[in-house]
């Protein structure tokens, strides 16, 4: 089954080893480019370092004029370029050593994440638990929780060891259980498929690319000026040197994106493939990017962070190419198209889609494994259009200052605004309710005013404990809860609207 | 507004499906989609009511849907006795008088006779089970 | 140096790099037979993470529902009969009738409203129907696991090392009773 990761850990590392040619290869251009200039202005020059990387074909004789001839005869350059591919590498080096060190924390911390314990979010944190079993992850990784309305979640960690997922809170607010085991068992895929430790390299690699690109052309504006080139039999060369190191450090930079963003774009599909194979319920993974998708786009935060989130936050008229995440359109219909669980059919689903040839590695659907998918929740859901008129019905409801009656027995009154009664007969239990007055002719515009704040800073509910046996209450919204004796906790939630309710022991003041 | 007597409207949610209740003549209104929720929530064929509610219609009601205000139309659901149920022309909803919606769903469901029509009737009956699915009192 | 020694150094290399693919492939066995263990004892770990949640299950029901024995004495008494379960077999079983004890007892839940409402019971819900999914992806993994085990140690040239050395294919984790796979899927 995991083959899958080891065809894309070889596809990765050709994709690494490209990257490391073109960075070696900028640094050398850019090391002998300087190096000729500095050993023209000085010929009688010293230099130490043995010039390990001058590339001289054998065959070429000194007397014929090209740049291997010139660079071979001159040795600022041939040293220039030696010292710039070492020079290339060390920062690269540095840079990744940085980035493997503090890298999860920094990224965590640029988000805004806390980190969670079971108790503040028991179902999010049985979900990661989960999905760390059907991935058969070593341990299980870290769960971060982001303050933020925007639906969006994403994994990091260099090491599975030192993995963690995090989710906003929008995001556990507004998808069920199952939507929320897909997003999750996504990110879970990255881990699985050591997608952040690769996405790291290839990052750093692609940044001092573009960093050694920007630097040599900012100091050419500079040096350009000043000096003239001399009349010695080396200075065409070197004029054409000059050129090819011009072009290459405007290229290099947009090669490595490319690059870059190919293979994040497959890793993502790879990710939603494994979310499939361990949910075996990719309708799931489906409705929850559609609802993701369907959100305003958030905040400017994310914009470092875009190409381990989930779905693109920022793919404005980035499409194609340039992005680092496949259409999210396209993705949805390829789950939901998906005959079986399996990476097989994945790759099937993803063929007919995109009308694009393979996204997984040949080997891996070689095995030609098949995996039936899971039966649908057992809650049946109402057609599509039942439930987009729901929702819309819900929102306007809210909007509308419906008053809202939570019946002991289970069920929510709703009365329209316009409702005249004194009273409400429970259809279930037969109980009377009597309606709020104030509530019932509230003015509209003030129900909204008050909408607005309370979504940030919901009121403060407390209950105060009667004594240490079965004890039941109302929350804010009127639903019934009930503490029982065993009930331990400073707080609770409402099952219903998931107001926060602190719960008072009876002794204290 | 009740399409049957004018007296006002209440939305009673029970397991994330929303029902219109009149709280004069006690009855219901089903939007698309929400009694097949109910009738698969008790443990019925949801593909089987669905088939039953879309018989011909006989003919066009007084009532008006609550949702775009066109006629509705007159069904007769199940086989001997038939319940005439109201249905919307555009696929709206349904409307049940008072006492209806047990008959539905066992007409829905194969009858008293299979134990499935038994199960939905007593979990419907559960979940409206004061006035509303009672036909001798609505 | 002669022709011979030539020959013996070429014929030492092969051995050198036979005994090194050897190894490999040994130590790649040894890993995946690994991975099949862990993914076994983590579906014994669920499983009695199940068992110790039902006390607490039990009690909490027993509050508002006292008066439904029957079903609850079947519960304590289905957790009994799968703590004590020996050999795999019998523990399947007893698992499975658990299971369904399990799904009897939350479709009785469905009638009393108060309880529905009340944290503890929403809490162990929650903790119970997690474990069921914990079991389902556990054995999940250890099926995968095992196909792959079994698919490596069956395929050219794998198959001659396996021999070699012992490795026999491994069982696959089936739930043969329908009821069983239905269970995890109880409405909660």
């Amino acid at each position: 089954m995991w083959e899958a990761i080891e065809s894309n850990r070889r596809r990765s590392r050709v994709l690494i080893v490209l990257m490391g040619v073109v960075l070696v290869t900028l640094g050398a251009l850019i090391g002998a480019t300087v190096g000729a200039a500095v050993g023209t202005a000085t010929p009688e020059h010293e230099y130490t370092y043995p010039p390990r990387r001058a590339p001289v074909p054998r065959g070429v004789s000194p007397p014929q004029q090209g740049v291997f001839a010139a660079l071979a005869a001159d040795p600022g350059a041939r040293a220039g370029a030696g010292w710039g591919a070492l020079a290339a590498g060390a920062v690269c080096l540095l840079l990744w050593g940085l980035a493997v060190g503090r890298g999860e924390s920094v990224l965590l911390s640029a988000a805004n994440a806390r980190r969670i314990e079971k108790s503040d979010a028991p179902q999010l944190w049985n979900v990661v638990e989960e999905m760390t079993i059907a991935a058969g992850l070593p341990r299980m990784p870290a769960v971060y929780i982001i303050d933020d309305a925007a639906l969006n979640a994403f994994a990091v960690g260099y090491r599975p060891e030192r993995a963690a997922v995090a989710v906003t809170s929008g995001l556990l607010k507004r998808l069920d259980r199952d939507e929320l085991q897909g997003v999750v068992a996504h990110e879970i895929g990255h881990i699985r498929n050591a997608d952040a430790r690769f996405m790291t390299l290839a990052a750093v690699m692609m940044g001092t690319i573009a960093l050694l690109a920007e630097l040599f052309l900012r100091g050419l504006r500079h040096v350009g000026r000043g000096r003239r080139s001399s009349s010695r039999g080396g200075g065409q060369a070197a004029a054409i040197l000059l050129l090819i190191t011009i072009v290459f450090a405007i290229l290099a930079p947009l090669a490595a994106q490319l690059l870059y963003f190919s293979c994040s774009r497959r890793r993502e599909y790879l990710a939603d493939a494994s979310a499939a194979r361990f949910t075996r319920y990719p309708a799931a993974l489906a409705s929850a990017l559609e609802k993701i998708e369907r959100q305003a786009q958030p905040a400017e935060m994310y914009k470092a962070l875009a190409p381990l989130l989930i779905v693109n936050p920022l793919s404005g008229g980035l499409t194609g190419l340039w992005s680092t995440h496949p259409p999210t359109r396209e993705r949805i219909r390829i789950l939901r198209s998906m005959g079986d669980a399996g990476f097989a059919a994945y790759e099937r689903a993803y063929r007919q889609t995109t009308g694009r040839r393979a996204c997984i590695g040949a080997r891996t659907l070689a095995a030609a494994d098949t995996a039936p998918l899971r039966e649908p929740p057992p809650r049946p859901v109402a057609e599509d259009a039942a439930q987009r008129a729901r929702q819309v019905g819900e929102l306007l409801d809210r909007v509308g200052n419906f008053v809202v009656i939570g019946c002991a027995c289970g069920v929510r009154l709703k009365l329209p605004p316009g409702d005249r009664q004194t009273q409400v007969t429970c259809p279930r239990c037969g109980r009377t309710h009597a309606v709020p007055a104030a509530e019932a002719l509230a003015i509209p515009a003030a129900a909204a005013a008050a909408v607005a704040p309370r979504q940030k800073a919901p009121p403060p509910m407390r209950y105060r404990r009667r004594g240490g046996g079965w004890e039941s209450f109302k929350c804010g919204c009127g639903n019934p809860l009930q503490v029982g004796p065993a009930f331990s906790a400073p707080a609770l939630r409402c099952s219903k609207c998931g107001a926060r309710i602190e719960v008072v022991p009876p002794g204290a003041a | 507004m009740c399409p049957a007597c004018g007296g006002p409207l209440i939305v009673v949610e029970f397991e994330g499906v929303e029902v219109d209740h009149c709280c004069a003549c006690h009855g219901l209104w089903f939007d698309a989609g929400e009694l097949d929720v109910l009738v698969s929530l008790g443990g019925g064929d949801a593909e089987r009511l669905r088939a039953a509610l879309a018989a011909t219609p006989t003919e066009r009601s007084g009532r008006r849907c609550l949702r775009c205000g066109r006629r509705l139309q007159t069904v007769a659901v199940g086989d001997a006795p038939s319940v005439q149920v109201e249905r919307c022309r555009v696929g709206h909803g349904f409307w049940l008088d008072a006492g209806e919606l047990d008959r539905v769903a066992l007409a829905a469901t194969g009858g008293a006779g299979t134990p499935e029509g038994r199960a939905v009737a007593a979990f419907l009956a559960e979940l409206f089970r004061y006035r509303v699915g009672d036909s001798t009192k609505g | 140096m002669t022709s011979l020694g030539i020959a013996l150094l070429i014929v030492l290399g092969l051995v050198v790099v036979i005994l090194l693919w050897v190894v490999g492939v040994y130590n790649g066995l040894v890993r995946l037979r690994n991975q099949v263990k862990n993914a076994w004892a983590q579906i014994d770990v669920q499983l009695k993470r199940r068992h110790d949640l039902i006390p607490n299950l039990v009690e909490t029901v027993k509050g508002y529902a006292g008066h439904e024995r029957g079903t609850l004495e079947a519960v304590v008494a289905a957790r009994t009969r799968a703590v004590s379960a020996q050999g795999l077999e019998q523990q399947v079983k007893a698992e499975g009738e658990l299971s369904q004890a399990l799904g009897r007892l939350l479709m009785l839940v469905e009638s009393y409203p108060d309880l529905k409402a009340n944290q503890n019971f929403l809490a162990l819900q929650e903790e119970l129907s997690s474990t069921e999914n914990r079991i389902g992806f556990a054995r999940q993994h250890y099926n995968d696991s095992v196909m792959t085990y079994n698919t490596r140690i069956q395929t050219f040239p794998p198959n001659v090392i396996a021999g070699m050395f012992g490795f026999h294919e491994l069982p696959f984790f089936e739930v043969d009773s329908a009821a069983e796979r239905r269970a995890p899927q109880v409405k909660f």
